[in-house]
């Protein structure tokens, strides 16, 4: 019965909301302006940010219209100069037929002038710094681009610092982070497409690819996926991350994120399509390889022996950082017999007085180490920095004194801590797959953990991001297809594009790539 | 739903780890002691025409499952016997791989822990793998089969200072008959077994070579294993590698260099279960296709986790304790015989004179 | 969706209540044995067995670990090796055991066989154990003794022999897993080194004193550690030591040859009922010369060095074999093995009686020795 009563009560709902939705999107115009007025101002009754102007023409009284805008969201000096002093000036006004045509070709001095009747057009612009003309006598409006945002000057974004490279960071205003691709390809075939989010935020999002080299199949699915998100408002690019991703429970991520616009050039350039929305400075890509958590952009500004070492480092840092803490732990705790000797009476020693049992003293000071991260992560910047240093310090050598943990957990602890900050992409699995295995390996020591390794590598086979495996092995090991997983090689050698993506591969012609060398 | 494959690669590998399967944690068969390797290069031979066979059945009816095959050529009684009989090989066999394996478990590094976690552990990575697209399995072979080759290197490098080259004489000391019935026996166990991956045969691609899968894989295999006999020969020294229930662990026992890169035994332990696992998820995936074609289910993936279970059961209750399981390996090859060489040869013999006389319809 | 996430948790809940930690074990709640010596009571036929093992309580990380050692009697090795728990608060853990120390008098009357197939069935005791026999009354006294360097005698006494070959060369190592094998090998011979108490600087301390050398398992006679060097020199096991010798007719060692490196093959015949044994060793030696004239080494000092040192070497070995044949009248070199090796039919015939063809053995040794260099002064 109470099931029912919910039911039925949320029928309500729904029907109030569809209502008020179609009453916006059906709803149309008058041709008074006065009712037209008293409508909008029904609309956004206890708004006090939404202002209505009147004007009158100075020379034709019988012209009248309003404007009607947002406060803190237009230039108020365009409005001044562009918009009020032609209506109230122009000799030139007479009420006809064209009149709306006449305003818009001739009167009014802005770039960027649409035509609507809809109320829900109205509403949606009007909210993202339009003005809109509403003029006497006519059931139709002008919607008037006046729009200036406040919004973040253009900074190298903190999470993705480099040394040598582009600094450029996407800020949460998304025409300037449109305009920051644009200005890297400037070519016919990069194609942006808009769409919009959130029944409440309408949240403008754009997707951007490269006509030629993107693979219709995955753009078509993309739109698939996008087209099913009902949400009522999206904030962040994750929101969307989230809600398309194609294994759902997994902690991998399937779509890759920057802050960076040349990142994002470099995988349009590869066939990925680029989400990019309004209000966040991080743009999505897609598809996701399961190599790119180990890429970052410097790879490719720097010689490429020295990246494909440090590409090697992270692949083995993530492998470190979730098989570490349990490995020590089969070993302590189940095959002393691989411990040499001498380091085997050590450990012995350092052991002796501690209170907790090995899995559990790991756990505390993992979870110590995590809490340390965390706040040095939230902390203001001065204090943010020096604060894990000194923690795992202090607490670290106090407790080995006091002999509360073992030396050699505070190394093991510390080591997996700091290589886990080499993929910060993966830091979802990591967690995970540390806490996973240290209680496999708890339980059945170097079987358990092995066991805990399958599991993790078949799942991590079965990847896919939109349709598409992220780990692509298929036996066939050619240089072509390895040129930038594991290394990155020299760039005359890149010659083609990722083949799962793209159909069209080649990426340099042949005669070029023989001249560079 | 597009139709699941694996590349040729793929196929050899996972043939390759299933034939490592239970054979580099039990050892081949030692009963001709220094002359195994004799018996293992003859159980390479013998099993040349036998595995040709099986891929000249994949040939004669590309892209489909013995398991489709067998009633077209033998009608639905015939067909059905048949099936049933490979299912139940299928079943069967990864209840004594995942018995050996715990087994193993129990005597060397697990040895309070009960069995059947053991087995559940193993059963569970097997029926999340057999869930999954067949292609995450083909993946999982190139995978894994690496890290094996690379670690039997390895112990091969770090052993060389325990090779005692006198443990290889005298050569052909026991009679031929003794030596040819141990390569008998190492056709059994582990080479023929490879039956088993004819009703996988519908995941192959049409175009691939069927004799270039079996062939290759056959080759990768044998000569790691010829490999892996040499060397626990070279450091174990017969008896010690007769006696040995797990040879190749107590060969790792033995490599030690210098005081840190000792003791590799527990790493070897890894080494184990990738091939186990690999083994026990082919043999699932038989038997679940092989139940879900007699009992007409149209996805054998909704079969996996029952058939797993009843691999575990089976593994429980067969043996009580380890000297039976020894003892049946030692009968393995007779007990194998109409499951890897009649039941092939029946259904070549069929289906070779059906196909030239068109009667099948494909 | 929420069955999913039930299911999981339950399956979980379910794992989490079925799993316990049945191998789980701390690595601070073991008592680490690096020995055992094995004895057995003549009287009561029990075996007493000592373990050395290490004292966590006592070691610091500062002045390294110490030792103690641990009594227990038994009626046979593994139930003996249990009830030693009755003594200590944690089990005891063998995976770092060193070395096993057999007394003597197991040796020679019981034979090493019963003990060594008990051990090397133990998961925890690894295959490469050492054995050693002790030449003391006891082989606890051995144990109890301090070694010079290492807290614990078990791994000094390890050391003593891992290093010896290179150095010395007066002993072979026998593993736990050699001696598995060599017991069973047609006609090969168990050799095991041999360890007695000296007194250096007025501590007791184990020193390594040649050879034991048995028939099957049992223990017949002790190879000195000069006599042990051209045993080795026929088990082609030499990579070290020092042959001395005069060139001059004063009679004094002047001349000193370091060897650097030795092979030796070895061949049989047959013929009437006869074997023949030809033993080839080819030697590369550093010459050291430790005379008091102070002169420059020329071709002919070297010429002459070479061939006394290869008649030293061919008559030591012949003595040596002379010896086997008539003292100990066994063939502790293994040649049986030799003749398995390469003719299993042969050995057939000749197994049952092959005492009586090894008395019968004619030997041909042939030595080849050459100086490589002088050390830094000419």
């Amino acid at each position: 019965m109470a099931k029912d009563r919910k039911e039925q009560k949320k029928k309500i709902i729904d029907k109030k909301v569809s209502q008020i939705n179609n009453s916006l999107n059906k709803g149309t115009l008058f041709n008074n302006l006065k009712d037209n007025l008293s409508y909008m101002k029904e609309l956004f009754v206890d708004d006090d940010l939404f202002i209505i102007r009147e004007i009158e023409n100075n020379f034709n009284p019988s012209f009248r219209c309003a404007i009607a805008y947002c406060e803190g969201l237009i230039n108020p000096n365009i409005i001044n100069e562009s918009i009020i002093k032609p209506l109230m000036i122009s000799k030139n006004i007479k009420k006809d037929d064209t009149l709306i045509d006449h305003l818009a070709k001739r009167i009014i001095q802005l770039y960027n002038i649409k035509k609507t009747k809809i109320i829900k057009d109205i509403v949606e612009s009007v909210t993202y710094g339009d003005v809109i003309l509403f003029i006497d006598g006519i059931a139709e409006v002008l919607i008037l681009n006046v729009k200036k945002f406040e919004a973040r000057s253009l900074t190298e974004p903190e999470n993705e610092k480099i040394l040598i490279g582009p600094r450029e960071g996407f800020i949460e205003f998304l025409p300037t982070n449109l305009s920051l691709i644009r200005r890297r390809l400037r070519t016919n075939k990069l194609k942006f497409k808009y769409l919009s989010f959130g029944d409440k935020t309408n949240t403008q999002a754009c997707i951007c690819y490269i006509d030629g080299i993107v693979d219709n199949k995955i753009l078509t699915e993309l739109y698939k996926r996008l087209k099913k998100i009902k949400i009522d408002g999206v904030i962040d690019t994750n929101y969307i991350t989230e809600l398309i991703k194609d294994n759902r429970f997994s902690p991998y991520r399937t779509t890759g994120y920057t802050e960076k616009p040349d990142v994002v050039v470099g995988k349009l350039l590869e066939g990925r399509i680029a989400i990019v929305l309004d209000g966040s400075p991080i743009v999505l890509t897609i598809p996701y390889f399961f190599v790119e958590n180990f890429q970052t952009s410097e790879d490719y500004y720097m010689n490429f022996y020295y990246t494909s070492f440090v590409r090697i480092l992270r692949i083995l840092g993530y492998f470190f950082s979730i098989t570490v803490p349990a490995f020590y732990l089969a070993i302590i705790a189940f095959h002393q017999e691989l411990l040499p000797t001498p380091l085997f009476i050590n450990i012995a020693l350092e052991r002796q007085t501690v209170p907790l049992p090995t899995t559990l003293e790991m756990i505390v000071l993992l979870t110590v180490f995590d809490i340390l991260k965390e706040a040095g992560e939230r902390m203001p910047k001065g204090i943010g920095q020096s604060l894990p240093i000194v923690g795992a310090i202090v607490i670290g050598q106090a407790a080995v004194e006091a002999k509360l943990v073992a030396g050699p957990m505070i190394i093991i602890v510390t080591f997996t801590g700091i290589t886990s900050l080499l993929i910060p992409k993966l830091n979802a699995p990591i967690i995970i797959f540390q806490i996973m295995l240290l209680l496999l390996s708890t339980t059945l020591g170097l079987f358990g953990l092995t066991i805990g390794l399958s599991y993790i590598i078949i799942h991590t086979l079965n990847l896919k991001s939109f349709g598409i495996s992220q780990i692509n092995l298929t036996g066939e090991f050619k240089y072509q297809t390895l040129k930038d997983t594991i290394f990155r090689a020299p760039w005359w050698q890149m010659k083609k594009r990722p083949k799962q993506i793209t159909k069209n591969q080649i990426r340099m012609q042949q005669t070029e790539a023989k001249q560079n060398v | 739903m597009r139709k699941e494959s694996m590349t040729s690669r793929q196929a050899i590998s996972v043939i390759v780890l299933f034939i490592f399967g239970s054979t580099i944690i039990l050892g081949l068969n030692t009963e001709p002691k220094q002359d195994s390797w004799i018996s293992l290069i003859i159980g390479i031979i013998l099993s040349l025409p036998l595995v040709l066979m099986y891929a000249r059945i994949i040939k004669l009816f590309p892209g489909e499952s013995l398991y489709n095959i067998t009633e077209r050529l033998l009608g639905k009684v015939g067909g059905t016997i048949i099936n049933i009989m490979i299912t139940w090989y299928a079943i069967h066999l990864g209840s004594l791989v995942l018995r050996n394996f715990s087994e193993y478990a129990e005597i060397s590094i697990l040895l309070h822990t009960p069995q059947i976690i053991v087995m559940i552990s193993i059963i569970f990575i097997a029926v999340y793998t057999a869930k999954m697209n067949i292609e995450i399995l083909g993946k999982w072979g190139i995978f894994v089969l690496p890290i094996i080759l690379i670690m039997v290197i390895i112990t091969l490098i770090l052993s060389i200072g325990d090779y005692n080259i006198n443990n290889l004489f005298p050569i052909m000391e026991h009679s031929f008959k003794k030596v040819f019935d141990g390569g008998f026996k190492i056709l059994a166990f582990p080479l023929a077994e490879t039956v088993l991956i004819l009703p996988l045969a519908d995941f192959f691609k049409k175009t691939d070579s069927s004799y270039k899968i079996y062939i290759s894989s056959l080759i990768i295999a044998g000569f790691t294993l010829l490999i892996i006999i040499f060397r626990n020969l070279l450091i174990l020294g017969t008896p010690l590698m007769t006696l040995s229930y797990f040879p190749t662990f107590t060969a790792a026992r033995i490599i030690e260099l210098g005081e840190f890169l000792s003791r590799i035994e527990g790493v070897i332990t890894i080494n184990f279960v990738l091939a186990e696992i690999t083994k026990v998820t082919i043999c699932l995936i038989v038997g679940a296709k092989g139940m879900a074609k007699l009992f007409n289910i149209k996805n054998y993936k909704n079969l996996a986790l029952p058939v797993g279970l009843l691999i575990i059961t089976l593994s429980l209750t067969q043996f009580s304790n380890v000297f039976q399981m020894f003892d049946f390996i030692k009968i393995y090859h007779i007990y194998a015989f109409p499951f890897q060489i009649i039941i092939p040869m029946i259904i070549w013999v069929v289906g070779e004179i059906k196909t030239k006389n068109n009667k099948v319809v494909t | 969706m929420y069955n999913k996430i039930k299911w999981t948790i339950m399956t979980l809940l379910l794992g989490l209540s079925l799993t316990g930690c049945w191998d789980y074990i701390g690595i601070d709640e073991m008592t680490i044995v690096t020995g055992i010596a094995i004895d057995k009571n003549q009287q009561t036929q029990n075996y007493e067995l000592t373990f050395e093992t290490i004292s966590l309580m006592e070691s610091t990380k500062e002045e390294g670990f110490k030792t103690k050692l641990i009594e227990a009697t038994g009626k046979n090795l593994l139930d003996t090796i249990r009830n030693a728990k009755k003594r200590v608060v944690d089990k005891l853990y063998f995976s770092d055991m060193k070395t096993i120390v057999i007394s003597n008098e197991i040796a020679k009357t019981e034979g090493i066989g019963a003990i060594i197939n008990a051990l090397i069935g133990d998961a925890e005791i690894r295959e490469k154990t050492n054995i050693i026999i002790s030449q003391e009354e006891t082989a606890k006294q051995i144990l109890n003794a301090k070694g010079i360097d290492n807290p614990s005698t078990a791994y000094e006494v390890r050391k003593i022999i891992d290093n010896d070959n290179d150095v010395t060369s007066s002993t072979k190592p026998l593993f736990l897993y050699e001696a598995f094998n060599t017991l069973r090998e047609p006609g090969a011979s168990l050799v095991a080194p041999a360890f007695h108490l000296v007194k250096n600087d007025d501590i007791i301390t184990p020193e390594l004193n040649g050879i034991g050398v048995f028939k099957d398992d049992k223990l017949i006679y002790y190879i000195d550690s000069i006599d042990s060097k051209y045993f080795l020199f026929i088990a082609d096991k030499v990579n070290g030591g020092v042959i001395s010798l005069s060139t001059d007719n004063s009679g004094k060692d002047n001349i000193a040859l370091k060897i650097s490196e030795n092979r030796t093959s070895k061949k049989y015949s047959y013929n009437n009922n006869k074997i023949k044994i030809e033993i080839t060793t080819i030697t590369k030696v550093d010459l050291h010369d430790a005379s008091d004239r102070l002169k420059a080494v020329g071709k002919k000092e070297i010429d002459e060095a070479e061939k006394k040192a290869e008649s030293l070497i061919v008559k030591n070995i012949k003595q040596l074999v002379a010896k086997a044949q008539k003292e100990i009248n066994t063939d502790i070199f293994g040649f049986g093995n030799l003749v398995y090796r390469h003719d299993p039919l042969l050995w057939k015939k000749l197994k049952n009686n092959w005492d009586e063809v090894f008395m019968e053995i004619e030997l041909d040794v042939t030595s080849k020795v050459k100086v490589m260099n002088t050390g830094f002064t000419k």
